[in-house]
């Protein structure tokens, strides 16, 4: 910036400046199309944000956000040196970015599966199966997990047939991971791929047949004329994903947890919720909801920065 | 269309797995409507061999049925999650029309001021009070209002106009139409895909919702199907303040296990049979006719 | 210009916005108005006169408790109209908390379900009122109950001397003979060993042997699945833990006892605790234990118990899971390898600390004070807590006995009992003593059989004159427990599963009780140890 300035000496800026505010001008509609989103936003995302404050307090609902006791970082350390958290970050961590890993590349693949399929009642049908375990509530998939899963279960009787002993899925930190991702895939792919189903919708069919009349097999169709139409969306979606990754839910993995599965099991949602049980903490709930916002946001920005550097310079901020 | 060998084999694999995928996903979903007219413990004892026809019942719809107020949850719910859903797609285009334009002055500094909400948030007590001060408790507006406007369906929806070809909205300029009049005669409907995904998304995300009624509704007239579900099922599990009656809390609970499963399928009945009939908005070739 | 008009109007929006929500809050909720009333008797001659208590709501009771026949009665005794505010389902607490930051200040919340942490809060907030004083001045019936069972005081009253909530009291036995005094209570099938031609186990050995017959010997006569011992887990009323008991202190779900010395002892770091478990790794090395114990819930445990496939199982009341009461009895507990016989005790009371609150915002403490003590009577404690008699519109729990000035139990036809307790019950700060039984009420019937059991088979075992009481703790203390207990428990539950299915507890035991060390146990003791104390101070003035 300064370097511009003193190379462009005043008058250019002017220029500058007025050219961009002529712009702005001629396209004042724009700007009016913004204000509903604007003001909308502003209302109920901006004027409560003074609540943030509250994990840096020992809030109590009488006196109020201004009258509350301040403490700092009180909530923060103690979250922080709490025996075990080392444990419990890095379970948060891993689960998520593992089912990031796991979890972002299926809903493409099977929005591109269903496109090649021809027949519309049969596509749809799919289309709608797929969909469906989105609605069966997390209590509900959870119980079914630990009875198909159960020692004397359907699972093992197959694992027994093999091996003889059972395997005792819910019982072992090792399988943890895996189960929770894979059904997590399970119940929401589907319903993911309903977003990429939608830009394949716009693919130019001139360019299908482009490709037909140039002899593109299946595989190629799909390299060069599906998957870009994909990339942005695929990007943007990746990228925000990333920015949630502290945000794993709470519900799951609580149902999933046994005595025994614990070390894997433990995440931050769960541990919190065990902490504030007894002290029923506002403020300490509110202050582990900053620290996981401060790491997504951090992840985010990384996760922006390479993507950009591998897509061009494209990505969402 | 011709296809080469390879081709046809990997179309048949496709098929093949897509219907494996299909059983998976089945399985579990037949289970679950099963369930729902099972007697309690039968698929824990015997599993789905053992079913005799005495263990089917319907007790848990008819508990959960012959709650009255359930008709007017799937009414409220009906006309919550349209509204959500219309307003969820006027302000997302809105708002993403203007930051997908080329050479827009702001954009950064307009996507930012978006971003941020994406991670700051003042929490529920803050967002109560400005509900309760604007008068806003109790009314409809509370639960559909303040969510309208996800930041992630702003970068969607300005992810999806950016891939509409330049030339369409270039050509109509040169004949002389303003921002708006492409945005309506041109934009809107190739973003039909889109639009849908953000209706469908928000309407679903609605319906399945009842954590902000339960906040901001007193009226027991208001509740949404959710919400209603959720009181049938309270009802059967225990509350504090309640007898240390290990009978009871038995009871309630075997009771809790029979609704759950019919709770679902109610809950998810709407939904599904209505998707088939908005399954068209997804058909290919929707850019095709503007250009020619 | 026309930017920066509406920037600074959006600006001053804000700032009042901001300033009016964040501004704490004034009285103006909705307390009720200064009555004026004073030197307070029932019925009041003043008409109009009411209170606003703020209470969850019960999902199958009416939604105005006013229909309720009690409280009819109640508002025609005392001609106090109380204003019901009712806030729904499972977000009572965030509901709650939200109407407090609002400013919307009841008069009374009934049912609050505070904990500690926040009734301490609440207190130095000043959001409610300390009620020592107004029971001693305002509230006959419970200062009786105090008087004679000063350890409920104790129960209720923290480090500066403040009651903040009025508590619920439940009595079926006291002390030893409480019913609570044991949880998972171990039966056996009689059956099995009659089929068998055993006798029933009165040693931990000999309780192998039965189970290792069970395994083989085909006890149902039909070849059918056997599970020999099958419980959940190893804490709740569903565990294995009685067994603890007979390797020394024993165990119980707050892995806390307390010795004859008074001092408080973590279970799961003793010599006891240790060779329990090893017994517990050589039952399932035997394939005597159900392999889904520690993964199953109630519903596939109880599934288990319908199908008659269990030989020894562990519940509160076996009816519920029994598919055949007759083929089960109760187990006397047995002797360990030193030969000593030992019950445990657990730390449940009937007792809940926070039933009833008055805010800061009430202008009648008196009114609202002897209104509250009405629930106090005895018989207005016994409906309150169980359902009334004398309904013409539906079954009654009771019916009341004019000659005896008693509340009888009825049979229930037909009705499931639950429901009809919803229906009519009303919950709320009570108190019911066991000397209430054969005078104001009679006992439920199970009650009564699960009391008789424990008096002959349990009590007699109980070598233990002390447990952990529902002590007061600070604010600062409970925080700390808090943090250790949510890493200390979990710990412990995992390795003694871990323990139990592989075994190694010898191995392992060293370095476990330094990991419990550091994960907080010496604090953990500390804390306790000194509000045990303090209790028993409070109790012997």
């Amino acid at each position: 910036m300064a370097e511009q300035t003193i190379a462009m000496g005043k008058g250019e800026i002017g220029k500058k400046r007025s050219k961009k505010l002529t712009w702005m001008k001629e396209n004042w509609i724009l700007y009016l199309m913004l204000m509903p989103g604007v003001i909308l936003t502003f209302v109920f995302r901006y004027i409560p944000m003074y609540g943030v404050v509250i994990a840096f307090q020992n809030f109590s609902p009488i006196r109020g956000v201004f009258g509350s006791e301040w403490v700092g970082f009180q909530h923060f350390t103690r979250f922080l040196t709490s025996p075990n958290f080392g444990m419990i970050f890095d379970n948060t961590l891993r689960l998520s970015v593992l089912g990031l890993i796991a979890g972002f590349p299926v809903p493409i693949i099977l929005a591109l599966m269903i496109n090649q399929i021809r027949r519309k009642g049969a596509k749809k049908n799919i289309q709608l199966i797929l969909y469906a375990p989105n609605f069966i509530s997390v209590v509900v998939v959870v119980g079914m997990l630990f009875i198909l899963l159960a020692p004397t279960g359907p699972v093992n009787s197959i694992v027994t047939m093999f091996t003889g002993e059972p395997i005792f899925f819910m019982s072992k930190p090792e399988y943890f991971r895996t189960i929770y991702i894979l059904s997590g895939i399970w119940q929401g792919a589907g319903w993911s791929s309903i977003i990429y189903t939608a830009a394949l919708a716009n693919v130019d069919t001139q360019l299908y047949d482009a490709a037909m009349i140039d002899g593109a097999s299946l595989f190629q169709r799909i390299r060069h004329v599906e998957l870009p139409v994909l990339k942005p969306t695929m990007v943007v979606l990746f990228i925000l994903a990333a920015g949630g990754i502290m945000s794993v839910g709470f519900e799951k993995a609580f149902l999933m947890q046994t005595a025994m599965n614990l070390p894997a099991s433990e995440i931050i949602p769960t541990h919190v919720y065990k902490v504030g049980l007894l002290s029923m903490d506002f403020s300490f709930g509110s202050a582990i909801g900053l620290f996981n916002t401060v790491i997504n946001l951090i992840l985010l920005i990384i996760v922006n920065t390479i993507v950009k550097k591998l897509n061009e310079g494209e990505g969402i901020i | 269309m011709h296809y080469t060998k390879i081709d046809k084999t990997l179309l048949i694999v496709n098929k093949l797995v897509l219907v494996m995928i299909v059983l998976i996903t089945l399985l579990p979903l037949i289970y679950v409507l099963l369930a729902s007219f099972l007697e309690p413990g039968t698929l824990l004892t015997g599993g789905i061999t053992d079913i005799k026809a005495s263990d089917f019942t319907l007790d848990g719809y008819r508990r959960v049925l012959q709650d009255s107020t359930i008709i007017r949850g799937f009414i409220n719910s009906f006309i919550y999650s349209t509204l959500f859903a219309v307003l969820t797609v006027v302000f997302t285009v809105l708002t993403a029309y203007p930051l997908s334009v080329n050479g827009f002055v702001g954009k950064k500094i307009v996507m930012t001021f978006f971003l941020i909400t994406m991670f700051i948030g003042g929490g529920l007590i803050p967002t109560y009070l400005l509900i309760k001060d604007l008068g806003m408790l109790n009314t409809v507006w509370a639960i559909v209002l303040p969510g309208a406007l996800g930041v992630f369906n702003i970068i969607l929806a300005k992810t999806y106009f950016q891939g509409i070809p330049k030339e369409l909205s270039e050509a109509a300029q040169m004949d002389g139409a303003s921002h708006f009049q492409i945005f309506i005669k041109i934009i809107l409907p190739l973003a039909k895909p889109i639009m849908f995904v953000l209706a469908l998304f928000a309407f679903v995300g609605q319906w399945n919702s009842f954590f902000d009624a339960m906040i901001y509704l007193d009226d027991p007239t208001m509740r949404p199907l959710q919400l209603v579900l959720r009181s049938i099922l309270i009802q059967n599990e225990v509350q504090p303040g309640m007898i240390n009656d290990q009978a009871a809390m038995i009871e309630m609970n075997r009771i809790a296990q029979m609704i759950q499963y019919a709770t679902i399928v109610i809950s998810s009945l709407p939904l599904l049979v209505m998707y088939p009939f908005f399954q068209k908005y997804f058909e290919k070739g929707v850019i095709v006719g503007s250009l020619k | 210009m026309k930017k920066k008009k509406i920037l600074s109007g959006l600006l001053g929006v804000t700032l009042s916005v901001a300033l009016l929500t964040g501004c704490g809050n004034d009285d103006s909720g909705s307390a009720s108005p200064d009555w004026e009333l004073s030197e307070v008797t029932f019925p009041l001659e003043e008409d109009g006169i009411s209170l606003n208590i703020m209470r969850p709501v019960s999902p199958l009771a009416p939604e105005d408790p006013n229909e309720m026949l009690i409280f009819k009665r109640l508002e025609e005794q005392t001609n106090v109209h109380i204003n019901w505010t009712a806030l729904q389902g499972d977000a009572f607490a965030e509901r709650r908390n939200l109407a407090i930051a609002s400013g919307d200040l009841p008069d009374v919340i009934w049912n609050a379900g505070f904990g500690a942490h926040e009734l301490e809060r609440m207190g130095k907030d000043g959001t409610i009122i300390p009620l020592e004083n107004i029971i001693e001045n305002y509230m006959p019936n419970l200062s009786r109950v105090l008087e004679e069972n000063p350890e409920y005081r104790s129960m209720m009253t923290n480090e500066d001397g403040h009651i903040w909530a009025l508590p619920w009291i439940e009595e079926l036995g006291s002390g030893k003979e409480a019913i609570q005094s044991v949880a998972g209570l171990p039966w056996i099938n009689v059956e099995w060993l009659d089929n068998l031609g055993l006798e029933m186990p009165t040693t931990t050995d000999e309780l192998k042997e039965v189970l290792i017959a069970f395994r083989d010997q085909n006890p149902t006569g039909t070849g059918a699945d056997v599970i020999p011992m099958s419980f959940i887990g190893t804490t709740g009323g569903e565990s294995l833990s009685f067994l603890a008991g007979s390797f020394g202190l024993g165990d119980n779900s707050d892995r806390t006892v307390v010795t004859n010395d008074r001092e408080v002892v973590f279970t799961a770091s003793q010599e006891g605790w240790k060779a329990a478990n090893m017994f517990f790794h050589e039952l399932w090395a035997e394939g005597l234990m159900d392999i889904e114990a520690f993964e199953q819930d109630w519903n596939r445990f109880v599934a288990k118990g319908n199908e008659n496939q269990l030989g020894l199982f562990f519940t509160w009341d076996m009816y519920n899971i029994a598919g055949i009461p007759e083929s089960y009895e109760l187990m006397p507990p047995l002797a360990g390898p030193n030969g000593e016989i030992n019950v445990t005790r657990t730390n449940d009371f009937g007792f809940d600390r926070s039933r009833a609150i008055i805010t800061s915002a009430n202008k009648n403490v008196e009114l609202t004070a002897r209104w509250l003590d009405q629930m106090y009577d005895p018989h207005q404690s016994v409906q309150n807590n169980w359902g009334t008699f004398g309904d013409e519109t539906q079954q009654n729990i009771f019916e009341f006995d004019e000659v005896d000035n008693m509340l009888r139990h009825l049979p229930l036809e037909g009705e499931a009992p639950v429901e009809l307790r919803e229906r009519t019950h009303v919950g709320g700060p009570l108190a019911i003593l066991d000397s209430f039984y054969g005078v104001y009420t009679t006992m439920p019937d199970d009650a009564a059989w699960r009391l008789n059991l424990l008096h002959e088979i349990m009590v007699p075992h109980m070598t233990a004159e002390y447990n952990f009481p529902p002590v007061v703790f600070t604010m600062e203390e409970l925080d700390r427990l808090a943090d250790i207990d949510a890493n200390l428990f979990p710990f412990v539950t995992r390795m003694q599963a871990e323990w139990i299915v592989n075994g190694g507890i010898e191995d392992g035991w060293e370095e476990y009780l330094q990991e419990l060390d550091r994960l907080g146990l010496q604090d953990w003791l500390e804390i306790k140890q000194s509000a045990f104390d303090r209790y028993m101070e409070l109790l012997e003035q």
